[in-house]
């Protein structure tokens, strides 16, 4: 696990069964920094088979407040962070004889719009096209690279930004889907699939997770 | 931050062209106030005091003076 929160990745930690779980501190704005973070966990644990990136940067603002910082901002954790750590993954840490599978997470935000999400939105649609270019430079390595598009699953980010909304808006978001709101295990399970040889001819795909948001 | 100039970036947030703002004008008597103006308030203020405003506090704001308040008159001159 890597991230740069050391007392939230530690409380994941507490959450895993035991095994060779690692975890290291870093900023992932830092790019220079992963390879010596992977390093050590591959000398003592052996060559990387999957990867989830799953950090995720939210900012929810109107057009005419959306300058070029902000989507810099979240292109490099909710995209770019993603793609240099496969890329640093496949061509140095990876076991070319197992292949793996990577997982990035993007949103439904990419595939359905609303308002004051123009940044994020990109970021995650960047995400998906990147990963579908992706899938087939390294489908010879035997790499699968797949997506996850959920919609609005109840973690700390969502309720930080529920509180800019009247009850009302929250309201109706809920009633748009028929499952209710996700929960952090319902996207964590599609990561299971996806690293799981069950996907095993499962590449360059994107998966909707949205309680039925997007049936209508 | 001088006063008029937030006036101003809050006139620009929320495109309002045509109504004299200023501290005193109900935030409700601004043409097509709804929720997205809220959230574009929630945006600016973020923005400009790296302050996070909930949905809540900003349902007691009535002017812009109340606003400036909730930020903290602190910030104003």
């Amino acid at each position: 696990m890597l991230g740069r929160d050391e007392s939230t990745l530690n409380e994941t930690l507490e959450m895993l069964q035991p095994a060779h779980h690692a975890l290291a501190v870093i900023d992932l704005n830092n790019f220079s920094s992963y390879t010596d973070a992977i390093a050590p966990f591959v000398e003592n644990n052996g060559k990387i088979y999957g990867i989830v990136h799953s950090a995720g940067l939210e900012f929810s603002g109107p057009y005419n407040l959306t300058k070029p910082q902000n989507f810099q901002n979240i292109f490099n954790i909710n995209a770019v962070a993603g793609f240099e750590l496969a890329r640093i993954v496949a061509s140095k840490f990876a076991d070319t004889e197992t292949g793996g599978s990577y997982v990035f997470i993007s949103s439904i935000r990419a595939l359905f719009g609303v308002e004051f999400a123009t940044a994020y939105s990109a970021s995650k649609g960047a995400v998906i096209a990147a990963s579908r270019s992706l899938s087939l430079e390294l489908a010879k390595k035997h790499i699968r690279v797949n997506t996850i598009s959920p919609s609005l699953v109840l973690t700390p980010l969502l309720e930080k930004y529920f509180e800019s909304l009247h009850e009302d808006t929250i309201r109706k978001m809920k009633e748009q889907h028929p499952l209710g709101f996700g929960m952090p295990e319902d996207v964590a399970n599609a990561c299971i699939y996806l690293l799981s040889d069950a996907s095993r001819w499962m590449t360059g795909n994107n998966i909707i997770l949205d309680g039925g948001y997007s049936v209508r | 931050m001088e006063k008029k100039i937030f006036i101003e970036k809050f006139r620009e947030a929320l495109e309002i062209k045509s109504l004299n703002l200023d501290e005193n004008t109900p935030l409700k008597s601004i043409d097509g106030y709804d929720s997205m103006s809220v959230m574009a308030i929630i945006a600016l203020v973020d923005e400009l005091f790296s302050k996070r405003l909930t949905a809540k506090q900003l349902a007691q704001v009535s002017n812009i003076k109340s606003l400036m308040e909730l930020i903290g008159f602190e910030n104003f001159s």
